[in-house]
């Protein structure tokens, strides 16, 4: 019917629906725009702040503190790894830098022979991923289109034989301006702010921004209410009033780590003790390369060029792939390595950097049941994040440094550089041993993450996982979570199409329950 | 939890903060913390002229403190490189800590005394100098000292403060035409948002339709 905002609602409220859905990212506005079009009346419950395209203003010290969780401070509990994630009305979405690939074959594989997921494949997702695909634009990057960031990576893992690959993106008349990543200003990123939330509304949907859940109240098999604190859009800090919404069915789809989140603080459904384990976070380690000519790594279509020639699903060495970072200079000014004048001279090289980075694919080590992550709660209700540092995690960030520099020095770079406190500069291919003596445990090089997994991990086995395959809680009937939270592994590819896939797959799981 | 003054000011300082685990890793830190009222962590900070404007979060001496620190994060290097002063960035750290929930802000208020404890410099580099009474090649060998530690909260408060520094420094309008960034393509932008009107009403004015002066 409506969106409203923390200055909508001055007093508590009381809502009945059929279905209360938490968060309106890639799971929850999809699953929501299914129900209410199959006549359910449906809530949304959103954290986030309702912003319109023309409050984008290109600015990242604005934008990240307006659209990211935590003002994008968001990191794990021992700054190791700095978690980059939406929070907005349309979630991560509204922030991701577009890239869309379908789930690799090798994770349903894994998840089938580890996990017991049959029913959940990579054809049972085909028809939504065609019907996604169209009503989103998903479109490979015409190689003209490529900006000279992603070129380096193109040449040099072509020049390698390393077989990168066009990517695709889901943008209409896009501009390509190269500021994805502080919301689309023209409206042309296909995000679930201008496209399912929309229809979700038209289809009778109620939307409630700026509505943190707090909890979810459960009473035997069933979780009757969802309870949240209004925030005040402009502080953000609780405005006293609250949403009560009493649901038929809840579906959690506020991502990985805010799900797990609402269930530590709720004090249910976590009788396994599994909620919050196995969050994956794909880390990125990354590598910055002067160029000869002018990159302007800040405009262009962000990511148009993918290498998975280190990609693996399976146990053994972690795999990585490779793609570029757009960078802006505070994004720039933050990451790049060294301080002082080392810090400025990288910065005065700004518009001749490349940035290539390799993103870890965790979770695929069949020894490790706790491998990854695990999301906590702290003293004031907010969750907290532990990444464990395996050696096999800090081996796979050697080893995906040394791609990135391999593949940047192919591609053109006359200098390559790590985020060290103290840079470790390579010239030459030679130069790449340095790399084996260099200390790459926590804090030692700059680690990021741009997507959140697992946490509610899905699985046959009540004991080791939160949801079934079909996303439903294992202890309540009508509790379901659909998102990228219950991947119970990483993807190895960015989980945007994945999700939305499996949002549109699992929201029929809710309605034959309902 | 026995609380104690600030041994500069008086005023609730970080030694009168909580002393949970430090950044939340770490027994160094805390014990650090912990000893803030006696011995060496008594030599004081050199304290800075505040701003104009009250600062919001952080007290007199955790400001002289951080824009300490910053001023060698991001010194004075010539014309494109007016320094972390010159903008004030301590203030604009200010900012965000007031905007940012109570325990991350406590977090850093630990850290910053910490930065500064001359007993800190004792036990991790041999030193009984504040950091802000440091030459500025004093405070950055102790920087590398912090960010290339063999003790992990070390390493973890080097980047707390170098992130925050290189981010509101080399994030700052001012700083944008010295790094050879020209900003975003306003050029582009606005006859792009003017000609999509139609297309924005369409799509918030959906989302808003049902709206209509109610109140829920």
């Amino acid at each position: 019917m409506s969106i409203f905002t923390g200055s909508d609602v001055q007093r508590d409220l009381l809502l009945s629906c059929d279905v209360c859905v938490v968060g309106s990212g890639a799971g929850g506005a999809h699953v929501a725009e299914r129900l209410a079009s199959a006549g359910r009346r449906v809530v949304i419950l959103e954290e986030g702040g309702y912003h319109k395209s023309d409050e984008f203003n290109l600015n990242e010290l604005d934008m990240y503190g307006l659209l990211y969780q935590e003002r994008a401070n968001r990191a794990t509990t021992d700054l190791s790894i700095g978690i980059l994630q939406g929070r907005a009305v349309g979630g991560t979405t509204v922030v991701n830098w577009t890239t869309c690939f379908r789930t690799p074959e090798p994770a349903f594989q894994y998840w089938a022979e580890h996990f017991g997921i049959e029913e959940l494949t990579f054809e049972a997702l085909v028809p939504h991923w065609e019907e996604i695909e169209q009503r989103l634009n998903v479109q490979e990057v015409p190689f003209e289109s490529v900006n000279r960031n992603n070129r380096v990576l193109w040449d040099g893992a072509a020049k390698l034989g390393w077989e990168p690959k066009l990517l695709q993106r889901n943008v209409k008349d896009c501009f390509r301006l190269g500021y994805c990543g502080t919301g689309c200003a023209v409206d042309a990123k296909q995000s679930m702010l201008i496209t399912l939330l929309p229809d979700a509304v038209r289809a009778g949907a109620d939307l409630y921004a700026d509505a943190w859940v707090e909890r979810i109240e459960a009473s035997g098999r069933k979780v009757s209410k969802v309870v949240a604190r209004v925030l005040d859009p402009k502080s953000e800090k609780k405005s006293g009033a609250t949403i009560t919404v009493e649901a038929g069915q809840v579906v959690l789809s506020g991502g990985g780590i805010n799900n797990p989140g609402v269930l530590l603080r709720s004090g249910v459904g976590n009788s396994n003790g599994r909620v919050g384990k196995r969050t994956f976070l794909h880390p990125a380690c990354a590598t910055s390369a002067i160029l000869p000519e002018a990159v302007e790594p800040y405009y262009g279509a962000p990511q148009s060029v993918a290498c998975h020639r280190f990609a693996r699903w399976e146990g053994g060495d972690m795999g990585y792939f490779l793609e570029v970072a757009p960078m802006h200079p505070m994004l720039f000014g933050l990451a790049a390595g060294g301080f002082g004048k080392t810090l400025q001279e990288s910065m005065e090289k700004l518009k001749y950097t490349n940035a290539t980075i390799a993103i870890l694919i965790d979770g695929f080590d069949p020894t490790d049941p706790d491998e990854g992550a695990t999301v906590g709660i702290r003293r004031n209700g907010r969750p907290k994040v532990d990444y464990k540092w395996t050696p096999r995690f800090i081996e796979a960030i050697r080893e995906g440094t040394k791609s990135c520099a391999r593949a940047q020095l192919a591609g053109g770079a006359v200098e390559v550089k790590t985020s060290h406190v103290e840079p470790i500069f390579i010239q030459t291919e030679a130069d790449l041993a340095k790399l084996d003596a260099a200390d790459f445990g926590p804090n030692r090089a700059k680690v990021f993450s741009a997507h959140v997994m697992g946490g509610c991990a899905m699985g046959k086995d009540p004991q080791a996982s939160v949801v079934d395959p079909h996303l439903k809680h294992h202890e309540f009937d009508n509790l379901f979570v659909i998102d990228g939270s219950v991947f119970p592994t990483s993807l190895g590819v960015n989980p945007q199409l994945s999700i939305y896939g499996l949002a549109s797959w699992g929201a029929e799981w809710v309605r034959q329950a309902g | 939890m026995a609380e104690t003054s600030n041994p500069d000011t008086g005023a609730r300082g970080p030694s009168t903060l909580p002393r949970r685990g430090f950044l939340k890793v770490g027994l160094w830190g805390t014990a650090v913390a912990a000893l803030g009222g006696v011995g060496l962590a008594l030599r004081g900070a050199l304290l800075r002229k505040l701003p104009e404007g009250s600062l919001r979060v952080l007290s007199e001496k955790e400001y002289s403190i951080l824009a300490a620190v910053m001023d060698r994060i991001c010194p004075i290097l010539g014309e494109k490189a007016p320094g972390a002063a010159a903008l004030d960035i301590a203030s604009k750290a200010d900012e965000l800590f007031a905007k940012l929930d109570d325990e991350a802000r406590q977090e850093f208020k630990i850290l910053l005394g910490v930065f500064d404890s001359a007993l800190a410099g004792f036990i991790f580099e041999g030193r009984i100098t504040p950091f802000t009474k440091l030459s500025p090649e004093g405070q950055d060998k102790s920087l590398r000292s912090w960010g290339a530690s063999r003790v992990g909260f070390r390493r973890t408060g080097y980047q707390a403060l170098r992130a925050l520094s290189g981010a509101l420094y080399y994030g700052d309008e001012r700083m944008w035409k010295n790094v050879g960034y020209l900003g975003p393509p306003w050029g582009v932008v606005t006859p792009a948002r003017e000609a999509r009107k139609d297309l924005r009403v369409a799509i918030y004015g959906g989302l808003e339709a049902g709206r209509g002066g109610k109140t829920p």
